[in-house]
């Protein structure tokens, strides 16, 4: 999970995939604004065939915050 | 997107093509609420279709806006699709020869159209599309414009208006299609409904219908047809459709 989860966000932030790490939050990352963010969630839904709510959005905001969450949601 | 099921809020919906509008997406199996300034024509709609929901709603008071769409919200739970129709057709040239003189565009009336067909659509659409964000709803926003937008000699004011929701279409599109929110705007060209009557001089009506290659106005289930095929098609996105008999070719 946590390789899918990173080749996605890689790919939304347009920065190289081993840059993500447990130390990535919106604040380590000058392209991750809102837009982005909620680019990342349409395709993290969508690649792991969750529906995320608003609540799971405000939580996500690095990546081992996305990680637990999708771990959560039952995410494999 | 498959209109059954769906919940579609018109603004303007109490007549002309948007009341059109209503019986093409009720036809369709959609749950349809209607916006409308106009309570006699919502109280008229109410006795023909009872199954809409209404609202008298003024698209140009942000705070209505905002409060309507909540109650909206509050009764149907979600929105997928806004139709941003209601607006307000307005024609003065820049300058007008008088008796008395020249006398200038009327300051308060390019103010209300401003307000009613810039402004009220962003209200709109601002609280429709961040209810869509919360609630992870992958709707579509469509936007009456007009062929207008282009530049019509006497119409300053609409035909800014109209280009200014040409704009919000293209840069809502491009913000919100990584969400999947699509937005696109039909632009019809002169339409044989009441308020293009009023509007406009019969005359003016006919030297339009013959500039016009199909040489007749549009009519309102064209318009509204229009409006479902855009919803229907999940690939259309940021574009301007123009309904317009070929007026603008």
């Amino acid at each position: 999970m946590d390789e899918t989860i990173k080749k996605l966000m890689a790919g939304v932030l347009e920065v190289p995939v081993d840059s993500i790490t447990d130390s990535t939050t919106m604040d380590t990352e000058d392209t991750w604004d809102s837009l982005r963010h909620m680019e990342i969630i349409v395709a993290l839904e969508e690649a792991f065939g969750i529906e995320l709510e608003a609540e799971d959005l405000m939580q996500m905001t690095s990546f081992p915050e996305i990680r637990r969450v999708l771990t959560d949601k039952g995410a494999k | 997107m498959d209109l059954s099921g769906k919940n579609v809020l018109v603004t303007g919906g109490a007549r002309g093509i948007g009341r059109v509008l209503v019986d093409q997406l009720l036809d369709q199996g959609a749950q349809v609420g209607v916006f409308d300034v106009d309570a006699d024509a919502l109280t008229q709609l109410e006795a023909e279709r009872p199954q809409v929901y209404t609202a008298v709603c003024d698209i140009s008071q942000p705070d209505d806006v905002k409060t309507q769409i909540e109650r909206f919200v509050e009764a149907r739970q979600r929105i997928h699709v806004l139709v941003n129709n209601a607006g307000f057709v307005f024609s003065a040239p820049l300058v007008t020869l008088t008796k008395t003189g020249f006398v200038g565009h009327d300051i308060d009336l390019w103010d209300k159209v401003i307000r009613t067909d810039v402004s009220g659509v962003f209200y709109m659409t601002v609280h429709t599309v961040q209810h869509m964000m919360a609630t992870r709803t992958r709707g579509v926003v469509v936007n009456i414009s007009s062929i207008a937008a282009a530049g019509n000699a006497g119409q300053g004011a609409y035909s800014a208006a109209k280009a200014g929701v040409n704009a919000m279409t293209v840069a809502w599109a491009k913000e919100l299609g990584p969400m999947r929110v699509r937005f696109i705007a039909i632009a019809p060209g002169f339409t044989k409904t009441d308020t293009t009557v009023q509007a406009l001089e019969s005359t003016v009506l006919d030297g339009w219908a013959k500039q016009t290659p199909l040489r007749r106005l549009g009519a309102p289930a064209e318009i509204a047809d229009a409006v479902l095929f855009a919803i229907r098609n999940d690939f259309l996105n940021g574009t301007v459709l123009e309904v317009d008999g070929g007026l603008r070719i």
